[in-house]
């Protein structure tokens, strides 16, 4: 343990160089760029800034790119609050309370917890990769793909206690994502399924295009529809900001957050969406006033700009300690580190320490420089929301399609986008919510692969058999029926008030 | 806000705006159009940025090749950069068709593996491997066998002592099945009767974490896979040779399974047919000046990689024995795609047969989304039919199963278990809320002249939809910046912004980042047409 404080000090000593914090500083900036960008993921701002790095010594290549995965994670919240376009799909979590604080007039309560979620988080996990990164990954490989099966059903869970009153409609929307996500090639047998003869189908629906379509431009169609082309008022923007006191009160929920951002970060191909998901349900569960989530809560926000933030530190948990990539971005550095001949993985402990504590010494300062470049950023973004509707909608229409194409580069894209647009907006138009579609679309492949693979390996029993797969289960199960009972109690109580589809057209 | 919205009549106003626009985006136009002749090709090339185009994502062995190929290449021809473009999709198919597509002049070039020659085998398209010329091969690596020491498995011997004492159920960890490693595995079964499962994961880091976790007994794949973790230990390489990052690893000719030395992969440069002999004769000094190049050779050195470059004529030689190889062995594995799946009622085929009952369902939609809009008010119409045609995609799933693989002895839940699972689940949910609506329903509305009342009153949404239809068409045909240009302005008039000067500075802006950001800094390579691509061929 002395040894790693002291290589931590010589690295934060290597890291106080004007050119090291300058790196951050472009890494930071770019990063929130290529995050708020819809289309624009945080492993596609990684690659392209690789070849910037090529005459970089190592170290501060790695820092450069780390600054770039960290930032981008937040990025994608700025648009998700601003305009309910989620940047990134682990934003779309922050839409939920985010952007009913904006309808509000009141963005800067969002954004400002955004950005210091995002940053104490960011920090929190990448103490974490710091002091427990080897026993945790040791922890993280010997998940059987029965576990991982399990962990993709209790994320499915969740859609029971985020959608409320609306149940059937909110599992309709999970059951579509999920059968949506079957398209393509199957994942085991490499059989194709349901293409219908497009070969852009074959690796199936690109989640980018789903995510802009039902979100941004549903949410441009319904304004059209509505005509709803008024700019919200703001009256004060000085006082709209969170107080010390309001951080204060999140103190243990992004803390809490971060725990679990980083912990299934570190499961590889778990991802950051399913870490914001489930702490979401999560802090709703246990917080005092979870009536609140989805129309406008500080802690909804919190918590998911936490867990998205922390499970940067949990992916590289292990790519430092085995040399397995844990998420798409994480493949990107790996790739970076092998132009600079660094081999990830225990020997790199051994070989070049340095370079492994300066980069731990990096993530900390990168958050910092975040939070200070997001804080001040937070006043220039705010103004988005003050921007007439309708240059602004054309604007994001425009985005939209240009961040569909750039996903893959790829027109079918932009079809897709436009597509799930129109079908968002019917959606949204019945009351049937879009959030469990992409929550479908992302655990549809981690359920149905690796419950195959469990079965492949060890037969039907397996999910049972082994005791962590079968608390897991369990509990996906209590959480999923636990919400379900609730609200058949409450819809009994208020089955007398329940209104009828008499009325006329007119209120449509 | 009343002032943006209220109409302006400026007369020519639009002119200023598509001519202010295009002025000022004027570079990103050219470059879109430049003219390709054969004349320029000839004397100035390169005279713009080459593309190299990538059948994955960003990450992964060939985009890293391919990177670093632009970047050594870049220091022989410095004048035009060597821009990587990300065309991921149905194993290397999208990427393929994109190159044949673009004109042979030398400006995209396909980075290949060996990977695409399986996958095009195995979904039939081998025309596609027809019709490039492969035209440098790069770098290979053998495959490899890596076992977890901490698993007791610390060499060949000890593998197959455990594959027998499982009787067939030790497990292979891998990527793909049918992909090039996988037949490289159940070669390597073959020539050592071995008996096994080959599992496959979505990415080989997946895997070696399945494998550090000792979930499975082996993984096979890449040398570099092993590398920087003294817990993995490589028991047996395919290679002719042992391999110089990685003397002390045997092949597993020494280790008496022979036969193996061509169970690589490798990865390499091709052009569409038809290219002009000076640009091959271009290229080909350039590849040999790359290969030479001691960073690129000191680059794979330490990874088992070997920078082993051929020429066109041995690589198309490589691919065609390939081609065959593959298709030995995929057709008894039942993965080589079938044209055809035999007769069902005697005259129908069942693809034939699974169209015509999709279409008949989608007729039913249809009538009975009319029926109930003579029936029902707006918004439970507007409910009923968003769940009907949830209840439409789960029936046409459920019909569409049928054709899928049937389960097997190893994969028993098959291709069409979990869709089916998802299919039944969303089916029932749909009907239950079809059923709750309509119980809901009182019968005496009509959506239908609700929805007529609407849209004569306001039919801004379906113009807007129009708007937005015509600007893709748009994009295909005459690109993106010159579609763009027209379809800001245009959509500004339509939703009542009707203000020259903001729409004039809007637009240029938009156009400038997505030239500038997008296609310049970002690489986004935006269309540029078919329009434009006829007039410069």
């Amino acid at each position: 343990m002395d040894s790693l404080f002291s290589n931590l000090i010589e690295a934060f000593d290597a890291l106080l160089s004007w050119q090291a914090v300058l790196v951050i500083i472009a890494g930071v900036i770019s990063g929130i760029i290529v995050g708020a960008l819809p289309g624009l993921s945080p492993s596609m701002g990684v690659a392209l800034l690789v070849p910037f790095t090529y005459n970089m010594p190592p170290s501060l290549a790695l820092i450069l790119l780390v600054a770039v995965y960290i930032a981008a994670c937040y990025g994608g919240s700025i648009t998700a609050i601003t305009i309910n376009t989620p940047g990134t799909a682990a934003s779309m979590v922050t839409s939920f309370d985010g952007y009913p604080l904006t309808m509000q007039g009141r963005p800067g309560m969002a954004l400002g917890v955004s950005i210091v979620a995002s940053s104490i988080a960011g920090i929190i996990g990448s103490l974490i990769l710091i002091f427990f990164s080897v026993p945790m990954a040791s922890i993280a490989v010997r998940f059987h793909p029965a576990e991982y099966f399990a962990l993709a059903m209790f994320g499915l869970a969740t859609v029971a206690s985020l959608a409320g009153q609306q149940w059937l409609k909110a599992f309709i929307a999970a059951s579509l994502g999920l059968a949506l996500n079957t398209v393509g090639t199957d994942p085991i047998s490499g059989a194709d399924r349901f293409t219908f003869g497009f070969v852009e189908l074959s690796d199936g629906f690109n989640i980018i295009p789903a995510l802009i379509g039902l979100f941004a431009l549903s949410e441009v169609f319904s304004a059209v529809s509505n005509r709803a082309f008024q700019t919200k008022a703001m009256t004060n923007l000085g006082q709209e900001w969170p107080s010390f006191l309001d951080y204060w009160k999140l103190k243990w929920t992004i803390f809490l957050s971060a725990l679990i951002g980083t912990i299934v970060g570190i499961f590889p191909g778990a991802g950051s969406t399913i870490a914001s998901f489930l702490s979401y349900d999560f802090t709703k569960r246990l917080s005092k006033t979870p009536e609140e989530f989805g129309k406008g809560s500080l802690q909804g926000v919190a918590t998911s700009e936490s867990a998205n933030s922390a499970s940067v530190g949990g992916s590289l948990v292990p790519l430092l300690t085995l040399g397995i990539p844990g998420s798409a971005t994480a493949a990107v550095l790996l790739g970076a580190m092998m132009v600079h001949k660094l081999t990830p993985g225990p020997q790199l402990f051994y070989s070049k320490p340095e370079i492994i504590y300066e980069l731990f010494a990096s993530m900390l300062i990168a958050n910092i420089v975040l939070l200070g470049v997001g804080l001040l950023g937070s006043r220039i973004w705010i103004r988005i929301t003050s921007v007439p509707r309708v240059p602004l909608y054309l604007v994001i229409t425009v985005m939209c399609i240009l961040g569909c194409f750039a996903s893959r580069n790829a027109m079918f894209d932009v079809y897709c986008g436009v597509f799930f647009g129109i079908v968002g907006w019917l959606m949204k138009r019945h009351e049937f919510p879009v959030a469990p579609v992409i929550l479908g679309l992302v655990l549809g492949s981690i359920a149905e692969s690796n419950f195959r693979r469990a079965i492949m390996m060890d037969g039907p029993g397996v999910f049972f058999g082994r005791p962590l797969s079968a608390i897991l289960l369990l509990i996906a199960a209590l959480s999923f029926l636990i919400p379900l009972i609730v609200n058949w109690r409450d819809a009994k109580k208020l089955q007398n008030a329940s209104t009828s589809f008499t009325t006329d057209d007119n209120g449509d | 806000m009343n002032s943006l919205l209220r109409p302006r009549r400026h007369s020519g106003c639009l002119l200023v705006i598509l001519v202010s626009a295009l002025t000022l985006s004027l570079p990103a136009i050219e470059e879109a159009t430049t003219p390709v002749t054969p004349e320029t090709d000839l004397t100035v090339f390169p005279n713009r940025p080459i593309r190299i185009i990538v059948y994955t994502g960003p990450g992964g062995q060939i985009d890293f090749t391919a990177r670093k190929f632009a970047e050594i290449a870049r220091k022989y021809a410095p004048e035009h950069p060597f821009v990587v473009i990300n065309k991921p999709g149905a194993g290397g198919i999208v990427a393929f068709e994109e190159v044949i597509q673009a004109p042979a002049d030398g400006y995209n070039i396909l980075a290949v593996t060996r990977s695409n020659v399986t996958k095009l085998v195995s979904s039939g398209r081998e025309d596609l491997l027809d019709q490039v010329n492969w035209f440098a091969y790069l770098t290979d690596n053998p495959h490899v066998a890596i076992t977890n020491v901490n698993s007791g498995l610390s060499n060949w011997e000890k593998v197959t002592i455990d594959s027998r004492a499982r009787d067939g159920r030790q497990i292979w960890l891998g990527v793909d099945i049918g992909g090039v490693k996988h037949i490289s595995g159940i070669r390597l079964w073959e020539q050592s009767n071995l008996s096994a499962r080959w599992i496959p994961y979505n990415s080989g880091g997946q895997a070696v974490a399945a494998l550090l976790g000792e979930i499975g007994q082996v993984y096979f794949g890449n040398p570099s896979d092993a590398a920087g973790n003294p817990s993995l230990t490589i028991v047996g390489s395919c290679s002719p040779h042992r391999m110089k990052d990685f003397p002390e690893v045997p092949t597993f000719a020494e280790l008496g399974v022979p036969d193996l030395e061509d169970e690589l992969i490798w990865r390499g440069l091709a052009f569409r047919k038809g290219m002009p002999k000076p640009i091959l004769d271009w290229y080909d000094d350039l590849v040999q000046k790359v290969n030479a190049d001691p960073d690129w050779r000191e680059q794979w050195s330490g990874e088992g990689i070997n920078a082993t470059y051929k020429g066109s004529e041995e690589f198309e030689a490589i691919v065609a024995q390939d081609r065959v190889l593959f298709r030995q062995i995929l057709e008894p594995l039942g993965l080589l795609k079938s044209k055809k799946n035999g007769q069902w009622l005697g005259f129908l085929d069942p693809e034939t047969a699974v169209r015509f009952a999709n279409g008949i369902l989608l007729l039913i939609f249809i009538i009975g989304s009319i029926r109930l809009a003579k029936s029902a008010s707006l918004q439970a119409f507007g409910e009923i039919f968003v769940a009907a045609a949830a209840l439409l995609a789960a029936t046409s799933l459920l019909i569409m199963s049928s054709l899928l693989p049937r389960p097997n002895a190893i994969d028993t839940v098959g291709s069409a278990g979990v869709p089916l699972l998802w299919a039944v689940a969303l089916l029932l949910l749909a009907a239950l809320q079809i059923v709750i609506s309509l119980r809901r329903c009182s019968g005496k509305s009509n959506a239908t002249a609700s929805l007529l009342k609407r849209l004569r009153k306001d039919h801004l949404l379906p113009a807007f939809f129009l708007g937005i239809f015509i600007y893709l068409a748009l994009i295909s045909t005459v690109g993106y910046h010159l579609s763009t240009i027209i379809f800001i302005p245009a959509a500004f008039w339509l939703l009542g912004f009707r203000r020259p000067l903001p729409t004039a500075v809007i637009t240029v802006l938009w156009i400038s980042f997505a030239y500038f950001v997008f296609q310049q800094a970002l690489y986004v390579d935006l269309p540029a047409g078919w329009l434009t691509g006829a007039f410069t061929d």
